[in-house]
């Protein structure tokens, strides 16, 4: 298999790229780099950390990805795109944190199987709905799911990012996506 | 070539997000056109990225707390002092409790040729900037609700170094009991020396009985600590006496100095666990009483 060979048929503009030129200033030590940086990647790490800690822990390992990344910064050798390894450092500190918390499938359901939920019942807000299933699934799967389905990452992107094999993510992907339709189904999703 | 749907399964996220090469993107399509239970499926991934699209589209707005002159605060003083210490000081690095024995050598070079570096650079970079205060606002309230991240946090902001009870003892005078015994009240469970806008601070992390946590930090400036807006008044604990902050979730802070050294513990109870604190943490070196 190759990437990119055919159409895709999800949507995929993909990340926003950070100038290396930008990343270089700050490696020298120029503060309004440093602001300009951090205001662009701030709001989408935050995004990815409140999926993947939940919204209530998302501030604080968003300030500890970003305290990490900033005294790291000297250690980026632009051999792979800035995201990639901002995203790894976002992304271990995120499981790091829930192993620590022991927050695997900390969430109970608490919402009646769909069977017995009428409509009114599943007006559930997306945001809502995806906080739940997120938090009942394998963290792993989570990042995974979200590198792709939010950040719009390539596999080849997403296999550097998470350090797997390329050939890995597909079939990840494929667990990813099963494990929460099946969540969201039982919390009443009904697209 | 045709392919079950199992095969197609195994291939339908690569299908999806455009991933296979064209050869098998014509055998998924092939099996799709005559399947309706593998174009359900299909469906489904798209629903699903309908409905991450749909939370996105709802915009997320991060917090105050991630302002970048919030943020930019806390990197400053994370990056206040040099990485290194001078030459003439020893690192926590070399201390044998932080360190596996054959790296050691490896450390000693390593640490020699960055003592030198730092040395000239420190020679070149003029005095240092005036002790400032610290601000501990935002651990003290983290530490409480989760003092594993709040630690991690903590470190990570003021460069921490694991390092030796005899060290605490070199640094403040003060020893730390580290051998659990009978009707020991806390169990040392960290140590560390913390690069400080103020001074170079040890913090000790302890256990209670029951497994929680209280931290145990010793300075030796007299530059402020900040740790929030909770009341404060004194009162006198184990005979000295000791400043008592209340922190959010019923729980305390408190100060009071041994000799030169300045005491400060975070996350304690009531008065009487601090009182077994102050006694827990007497010095036994007359040197260094009060």
């Amino acid at each position: 298999m190759s990437a990119g060979a055919s159409k895709p048929i999800a949507s995929n503009p993909g990340p926003t790229r950070v100038d290396p030129a930008l990343v270089a200033r700050c490696q020298s030590g120029n503060p309004a780099a440093q602001q300009e940086l951090y205001e662009a990647c701030m709001p989408r790490v935050y995004r990815l950390a409140t999926r993947l800690v939940g919204p209530q822990d998302a501030a604080d390992v968003t300030q500890t990805i970003f305290l990490q990344a900033f005294s790291r910064l000297d250690q980026f050798q632009g051999a792979a795109r800035f995201e990639t390894w901002l995203y790894r450092l976002a992304v271990n500190e995120a499981l790091q944190f829930l192993r620590r918390q022991k927050r695997y499938r900390s969430v109970p359901l608490e919402t009646e199987p769909s069977a017995n939920r009428d409509r009114s019942c599943l007006a559930l807000e997306a945001r809502e709905l995806l906080d739940l299933a997120f938090a009942q699934i394998d963290p792993d799967l989570r990042a995974i799911f979200l590198l792709r389905e939010s950040e719009q990452m390539s596999y080849e992107e997403i296999a550097q990012t998470l350090e797997i094999p390329a050939g890995t993510v597909g079939s990840r992907l494929n667990r990813a996506r099963k494990q929460l339709q099946s969540v969201l189904s039982r919390l009443g999703w009904a697209p | 070539m045709t392919i079950d749907c199992h095969e197609v399964e195994r291939l339908l996220s690569s299908y999806y997000d455009g991933e296979l090469d064209r050869p098998s993107v014509a055998t998924v399509e092939h099996h799709l056109a005559v399947c309706r239970e593998c174009r359900s499926e299909l469906r489904r991934f798209e629903d699903l990225s309908s409905l991450v699209r749909e939370d996105d589209r709802q915009g997320l707005v991060p917090p105050p707390q991630l302002d970048w002159n919030t943020f930019a605060r806390q990197l400053r003083e994370s990056k206040s002092y040099p990485a290194v210490a001078p030459a003439n000081r020893r690192s926590g690095l070399l201390d044998p409790v932080a360190v596996s024995p054959r790296w050691r050598p490896a450390i000693i070079a390593a640490s020699f040729l960055l003592a030198v570096g730092l040395s000239a650079w420190w020679s070149l970079s003029g005095p240092r900037a005036t002790p400032g205060e610290t601000n501990l606002e935002a651990f003290v309230r983290q530490f409480i609700r989760d003092p594993e991240t709040a630690q991690m946090r903590l470190l990570a902001q003021y460069r921490g170094e694991p390092i030796r009870t005899t060290a605490v003892a070199r640094h403040l005078g003060l020893p730390i009991p580290t051998r659990p015994s009978a009707g020991e009240p806390f169990r040392l469970v960290s140590l560390h020396k913390l690069r400080m806008p103020c001074c170079d601070c040890v913090e000790a992390v302890c256990t209670r009985n029951d497994g929680t946590k209280i931290a145990v930090f010793g300075h030796n400036c007299a530059a402020r600590v900040r740790l929030g807006n909770g009341k404060s008044q004194q009162v006198r604990c184990d005979g000295k006496i000791c400043q008592l902050i209340e922190l959010p979730e019923s729980r305390f802070a408190a100060k009071w100095q041994v000799g030169n050294v300045r005491l400060l513990v975070v996350g304690a109870r009531n008065k009487a666990e601090i009182e077994r604190l102050v006694e827990w943490l007497r010095p036994d070196l007359p040197s260094s009483h009060s």
